[in-house]
């Protein structure tokens, strides 16, 4: 099987250094590429479940643009209405109808929720769940879990990262995943103390497994917050409708009092939102909290679209089938070549990792070897799965991981195998 | 931790070891000691503690190995993580004392300040112990300190010959390695850095033939090695010594390095990003720009 070259990629790279810190920054870094000659920079087009590169390489995408690309690349339906609403108008002088429209959407398919505010990031959403819980409680602490991920604020970020002062993270606590009991302690060492405990549906961090909520899990974390009083807030930014098109919480049996969506919603167009109770309307009436694009109509419109398809096509069931086709085929051809590959998470947000060189390394040449091969993949991140996945897609990508699996067996010595 | 107790740790277990390398790899320096056989103790009043042997033309640097202490009426010592610091106590030692490698000399600094401005070359400790041997001190070793002082205080006309580069690249990767236990430790926004550096090593290495360093990361802290150990969680790979030296010496952006070439990074990229974290924070300290106000 050929491999992909990357000149154009590369050289685009070096140029953007010289006008972008890092080049290419945030979560689209190639640096955790490992090897990042095994990766392309920069992409040219897409379409379906595909995408490529400006070096003319095509991939089966399986990071969805690290998840927003949930129904496919160039959608025409989620475009179509997306354009009709553009013609009418987009950033105006006020809302357009459609952002009520979207509210009932919402309000209609997620359990629990009564109502949605809009904005434009995952992490937009997140903070304000924080300010409402602090607001409708009147008090200052936040619990959340150890390594997890809620977006780029510098309280999400953590203490001794750059750009974050002790002050920032003050008001929060974290605890460890899976321990309802170590919440229960943080309970009793602040009593009155905590507003409310925020965390994913289930736990995926990066550079590790994804954890599954544990047996009661969450049904006791929802038992001590009624108890206490404390907003429960669910981060279903990554995990949203990739579970279950009414909630990731309702996949997993309870009912949280805000739950926060970005990346799914709207298949690529810019808009994120948070859904709360009835109870909560109120607190969230009273923080201010607002953008200069968060009233943008086009991308209202395009999620209502991606929403009636995702209904359509019965998207969470669709992806998770061909997540479990795609890691089981993965996981026999491991086992055929001598390999443990373990997989953890959600068969459509899988995180997998070769359990045999604990260093990872060879799990990263796997990886890169896939990737250079045309399976866009990353070593240490979950990946996302589409309902633009298609039978011919798995079909190449198993003979992709094949392939990449017999050059780890004619190469297999250590790092720098690139 | 005050800030210039901080910088104390760093001169000693980051700076000071530095001597070994200067001596071993500077064919002057080499035979300016070749005949020295004595220990040179460092103590800081209510802080940390080192010694300098020399034997056999040979020097190390790390803590005492022999009897213990003949008195210690010192003040109270702080401790620190595992492979920071030997007996930070300042006692005076009996002549010999110190793992057999002849008298001793106790050099006493009333402060962590104090040591830090003779690090600076801004003051002079008391010698308490030893002033037979203080001809040594003012001539050998001040050449030795000042020669290691050369090597770190590089500019572009000195990086621009390779021997000069090498030892820089040398003794700034041995100073970045020995400064993490130290910032871990006692550095307010390093101390919340821990838990990101889990079991396993990682290799530091300038290719294709070296130098390394390597950081074994375990439960009780980070113990920074010089060398390249075997089995490495975590690599960090620097094309050569000019992209080494630039990376050490922070003119490289790192993340664009790491696409580039210029650095390449395997295995647990997790400990990778919280080391060049604690890293970041070494210029705080050991640049001459550095301001006490940063760490308040």
């Amino acid at each position: 099987m050929d491999t992909y070259s990357f000149t154009k990629s590369q050289e685009l790279f070096v140029r953007a250094t010289k006008v972008i810190p890092c080049g290419i920054p945030g979560h689209f870094s190639p640096a955790p590429y490992v090897p990042p000659t095994a990766y392309p920079f920069f992409a040219a087009s897409g379409k379906g479940a595909h995408f490529t590169d400006v070096d003319g390489n095509d991939f089966i995408d399986y990071m969805c643009a690290y998840g927003p690309m949930v129904l496919g690349y160039d959608n025409k339906v989620v475009h179509d209405a997306a354009a009709k609403q553009r013609k009418l108008g987009d950033t105006l002088g006020a809302p357009a109808p459609v952002m009520i429209e979207l509210a009932e959407k919402l309000t209609s398919m997620i359990a629990g929720a009564d109502w949605a505010f809009f904005a434009k990031n995952g992490g937009d959403q997140t903070n304000y769940a924080t300010m409402i819980a602090r607001a409708a409680t009147g008090r200052p602490l936040i619990v959340a879990i150890e390594g997890g991920y809620h977006g780029v604020a510098p309280w999400m970020q953590g203490a001794g990262h750059h750009g974050v002062i002790a002050g920032d993270v003050a008001g929060f606590v974290r605890i460890p995943w899976n321990d309802a009991e170590a919440f229960a302690r943080v309970l009793t060492e602040h009593p009155g103390q905590v507003a409310g405990f925020i965390a994913t549906p289930y736990h995926h961090p990066t550079f590790a497994d994804s954890e599954l909520p544990a047996e009661g899990y969450w049904q006791r974390m929802r038992e001590l917050c009624d108890r206490e009083g404390v907003v429960l807030i669910i981060d279903d930014v990554r995990c949203g409708f990739r579970l279950s098109l009414r909630g990731s919480a309702d996949f997993f049996g309870f009912t949280p009092d805000l739950a926060c969506y970005c990346k799914a919603i709207a298949n690529g167009y810019p808009i994120s939102a948070i859904v709360g109770t009835e109870a909560l309307k109120g607190a969230a009436a009273k923080v201010f909290y607002t953008g200069s694009y968060w009233y943008q109509a086009a991308p209202m419109a395009a999620a209502l679209a991606c929403l009636a398809e995702l209904e359509r096509l019965d998207a969470s069931q669709r992806m998770q089938d061909y997540g479990r086709a795609l890691t089981d085929g993965m996981k026999r051809l491991a086992d055929q070549h001598g390999y443990e590959l373990k997989v953890s998470g959600v068969p459509s947000m899988p995180y997998l990792r070769l359990t045999d060189d604990p260093s990872l390394m060879l799990h990263q040449r796997f990886i890169g070897e896939c990737a250079r091969r045309g399976a866009y993949m990353t070593s240490h991140h979950n990946w996302f799965m589409s309902c633009a996945h298609t039978q011919d897609d798995l079909d190449h990508t198993l003979a992709i991981v094949e392939d990449a699996f017999t050059a780890l067996e004619k190469s297999p010595e250590g790092q720098g195998g690139s | 931790m005050s800030y210039d107790a901080i910088r104390a740790r760093l001169n000693l277990f980051a700076v000071l070891p530095n001597l070994e390398d200067v001596v071993r790899d500077d064919p002057e320096m080499k035979a300016l000691v070749s005949d020295a056989r004595l220990t040179i103790r460092f103590s800081v009043a209510g802080g940390p503690g080192t010694s300098v042997r020399f034997a056999g033309g040979v020097c190390t640097v790390g803590p005492d190995h022999g009897p213990p202490p003949v008195a210690a009426p010192a003040p109270a010592a702080e401790g620190g993580p595992a492979g920071e610091a030997g007996p930070a106590v300042a006692v005076a030692a009996a002549p010999g004392a110190a793992g057999g490698s002849g008298p001793t000399v106790r050099l006493a600094f009333t402060s962590a300040a104090h040591l830090n401005k003779m690090f600076d070359g801004a003051s002079q400790p008391i010698p308490l112990w030893g002033f037979n041997r203080l001809g040594f001190l003012k001539k050998e070793f001040t050449e030795l300190t000042d020669r290691m002082a050369y090597y770190l205080t590089p500019s572009d006309e000195l990086l621009s010959h390779p021997g000069y580069l090498a030892m820089n690249t040398l003794l700034t990767l041995n100073t970045a390695a020995f400064a993490v236990p130290v910032l871990l430790g006692h550095d307010p926004d390093c101390m919340p850095l821990r838990h990101g550096l889990t079991h396993g090593t990682i290799v530091i290495k300038v290719l294709p033939d070296g130098p390394a360093v390597s950081l074994v990361c375990g439960a009780s802290g980070v113990i920074p090695v010089k060398g390249e150990l075997p089995h490495p969680s975590a690599l960090v790979l620097l094309r050569d010594l000019p992209a080494a030296n630039a990376f050490l010496n922070g003119k490289l952006d790192t993340f664009a390095a790491a696409v580039t070439g210029e650095v390449q990074i395997w295995g647990r990229i997790g400990m990778i990003d919280t080391l060049g974290l604690v890293l970041d924070r070494v210029p705080k300290y050991l640049t001459p720009a550095a301001e006490p106000a940063a760490t308040a």
